[in-house]
């Protein structure tokens, strides 16, 4: 079974070698080869490679402590404030490399942004939580610009209605789904390519997870969304590739449909299934 | 599954009325003895204060004496020029015309502050129309009438064991008998520095000097401290240096204040040359003292703002510094500003290490500057309660009682801080 996967990597491998990691296929918008991560000397993820297509929504699945969250994390350099992680391997947004020395990491955590498990808007205003992205990367001049964004942005997140008489009140006196409709506004207020969501619906009842879902499903249109789930009913409903992580190593990746009704390893297989996890 | 359970849990849990009781007691007794020590504390603190107060509240009326003064009777202007000790004498013996020997009149004048020149002085100052009049005007009693009226003289005592002679008691009968003797609110303990005479001196000049002092000290530390808190917290790597450091600055808050008066003296005076008893060399030392509470306490502020907002203004590409700037250090600043004020109030009731610099020093003048030589409050208590006087028994009482008075003011003030730019998150 090592042999397979073995197999199955360098088959992959040798594909993109072909391809040429300098000028990636169009449609690829993040591309990660060999990613490694440390922690001390605890190995938390290994060789993972992966493609993510622009305008698709990829889940990654697994079970607790797989590594699938710290790959995430990996891909907008979150993990650059853990003390003593270390990233090997390679990750390119639009073939740049991100973990070059000449990239600013601001630069990447502003084109790759990133909404997390639990709601964490900031305590402030809406108005502000929406604003903050904008301000800090210069994309504003005037209170009319700040308001267009503010309106497109929480249209955009499906809040506008819910919200637009009470802009000024905090963030943290919305209802848990509605402040994580209100991360995933403040997210894309700056306009990112790539949206990373860490179990976003974990925390949510299942009315607030319908909304969300429903939400992905029409930001992919826009945006490039990576997002971890436990949920494999939700891995199905909004994704179009599902990448399976066990013990730190990505086990499969491919189309979702593929992934659940006919997975090509039998850790999938027992994963999808209830057996293991 | 009942075949291999271990037999004490097939019996299940105890449950007997016995075990229950024996648990319901000891709970019993555990909050009887908090309620208990709360109460002790309590106690302690209400005899504590009770005495300070009993002391204390006296000090705060001052007998005063009403004589006639005829401004006409002498050349007052200008007013540099004129002796007005003479002209209170004069007025005091007019009161007495059968006080006739130099040692009786000198006794006569005892019974008045000695200062009665500088307050007949101050009087035409503020009123030049007193000129050429003949006017009733109240004057301080001395410290040892003053005792006499507030009842710390006992006239029951042989004459040679009190302060105040026979002769000199029926001088005071006859003035109240006159209605010329009245208690009147102390203006002047709030008004003046310290004096040698206690009915002259004040608070004021020690009030100064600690808000002097303690306005250098939070200058220092505050920024100091709140930028040191940052870096160790935000940015600093955890390494062992850091550990180091982290030691030594929780080491740093258990030294004994002397110690920081020492510093200050061998280098602060002798080395850097800043003058000797003022609230720039005070104000330092404190600065040292306080530096590690105000890195500690600004370090637990930070440490207490949860760390999903530091993810999300990361995410959001915000640079370490924005992050800090913008969302942690705003939700941080009521326990650091918490922090900052109960520090200040450690400083405010330091006396140690500025007995070191010199800050112990008798020193009459209210300090006009960063630079006058000056004294604070708890030196102040120090020196008043050394003081051989009866009557600065009760103005060590009542400058605790203001030392008190700024202590609560400023936790108060702290607990509004705190209440106002709390946010929830």
């Amino acid at each position: 079974m090592k042999n397979e996967m073995n197999e199955l990597c360098s088959v992959e491998g040798a594909e993109y070698f072909e391809v040429e990691d300098r000028a990636p296929l169009a449609e690829v918008k993040l591309f990660a080869r060999d990613v490694g991560v440390k922690y001390g000397e605890n190995e938390a993820l290994k060789n993972v490679s992966i493609d993510f297509m622009e305008h698709q929504v990829i889940s990654l699945i697994g079970p607790s402590g797989c590594g699938k969250s710290t790959f995430l994390r990996c891909l907008n350099r979150m993990n650059d404030t853990i003390e003593g992680c270390r990233v090997t391997g390679e990750i390119r947004l639009d073939g740049k490399d991100i973990y070059s020395k000449a990239t600013d990491p601001v630069e990447i955590r502003a084109r790759i942004g990133m909404v997390f498990q639990k709601p964490n808007p900031f305590p402030k205003s809406i108005y502000e939580n929406i604003c903050y992205g904008p301000r800090i990367h210069g994309m504003a001049n005037s209170k009319a610009d700040y308001d267009d964004i503010v309106e497109w942005s929480l249209t955009s997140a499906g809040l506008w209605d819910e919200v637009k008489d009470r802009l000024n009140e905090p963030g943290t006196g919305l209802s848990g789904g509605q402040q994580q409709r209100l991360c995933i506004a403040r997210a894309i207020a700056v306009h990112p390519e790539v949206i990373l969501m860490d179990e976003p619906c974990s925390a949510l009842d299942p009315i607030a997870t319908a909304k969300i879902e429903e939400l992905i499903d029409e930001l992919r249109e826009r945006f490039t969304i990576t997002i971890v789930t436990h949920s494999m009913q939700q891995a199905a409903r909004i994704s179009q590739s599902t990448a399976f992580f066990h013990l730190g190593e990505l086990v499969e990746e491919g189309k979702t449909d593929d992934i659940f009704t006919k997975p090509g390893d039998e850790r999938t297989e027992a994963y999808i299934t209830g057996r293991i996890g | 599954m009942t075949d291999n359970m271990p037999r004490s849990i097939q019996s299940g849990p105890d449950l007997s009325a016995a075990r229950i009781a024996r648990r319901n007691r000891s709970e019993r007794w555990f909050r009887q003895l908090g309620i208990l020590a709360i109460g002790s504390a309590l106690l302690m603190l209400a005899v504590l204060m009770t005495s300070i107060t009993s002391k204390g509240y006296s000090a705060f009326w001052q007998t005063q004496i009403a004589i006639n003064v005829n401004f006409a009777s002498s050349d007052v202007l200008p007013t540099e020029k004129v002796n007005f000790r003479g002209l209170a004498r004069r007025s005091i013996r007019a009161l007495f015309p059968d006080v006739k020997s130099r040692r009786d009149k000198r006794a006569l004048y005892k019974l008045f502050s000695n200062g009665i020149g500088y307050e007949l002085r101050d009087a035409i100052q503020r009123d030049p129309s007193l000129l050429g009049q003949s006017k009733r005007i109240w004057v301080k009693a001395s410290a040892d009438t003053d005792m006499l009226v507030k009842g710390f003289i006992e006239r029951a005592v042989k004459q040679s064991d009190r302060r105040l002679s026979d002769k000199q008691l029926t001088w005071f009968d006859r003035l109240e008998k006159d209605g010329r003797i009245a208690k009147r609110f102390n203006l002047t303990f709030f008004t003046q520095a310290d004096s040698r005479e206690p009915e002259q001196a004040g608070i004021l000049g020690a009030l100064i000097g600690s808000i002097l002092t303690l306005s250098v000290t939070l200058l220092l530390v505050f920024p100091v401290g709140v930028a040191a808190a940052i870096y160790l917290e935000e940015f600093a790597p955890k390494n062992r240096w850091s550990d180091v450091i982290e030691v030594n600055i929780n080491n740093l808050a258990a030294v004994p204040s002397i110690v920081f008066g020492l510093l200050g003296l061998a280098v602060l005076l002798n080395w850097v040359g800043l003058p000797r008893s003022t609230p720039i060399a005070g104000g330092v030392v404190l600065a040292l003292m306080t530096l590690p509470t105000i890195i500690i306490s600004s370090r637990s502020a930070l440490k207490a703002v949860p760390p999903s907002i530091r993810e999300a203004a990361i995410g959001m590409g915000a640079s370490p510094l924005q992050t800090v700037s913008h969302h942690v250090l705003p939700l941080a600043m009521p326990g650091m500003m918490t922090g900052a004020i109960i520090g200040m109030a450690q400083a405010l009731g330091e006396t140690a290490p500025l007995l070191m610099i010199g800050m112990v020093a008798f020193i009459v003048d209210v300090p006009g500057g960063f630079t006058d030589a000056a004294t604070v409050l708890p030196v102040q208590i120090f020196l008043w309660a050394d003081a051989p006087e009866r009557a600065f028994v009760e103005k060590t009482s009542a400058a605790i009682m203001v030392l008190v008075a700024f202590l609560i003011a400023m936790n108060l003030f702290a607990i509004l801080m705190r209440k106002k730019f709390e946010r929830r998150w």
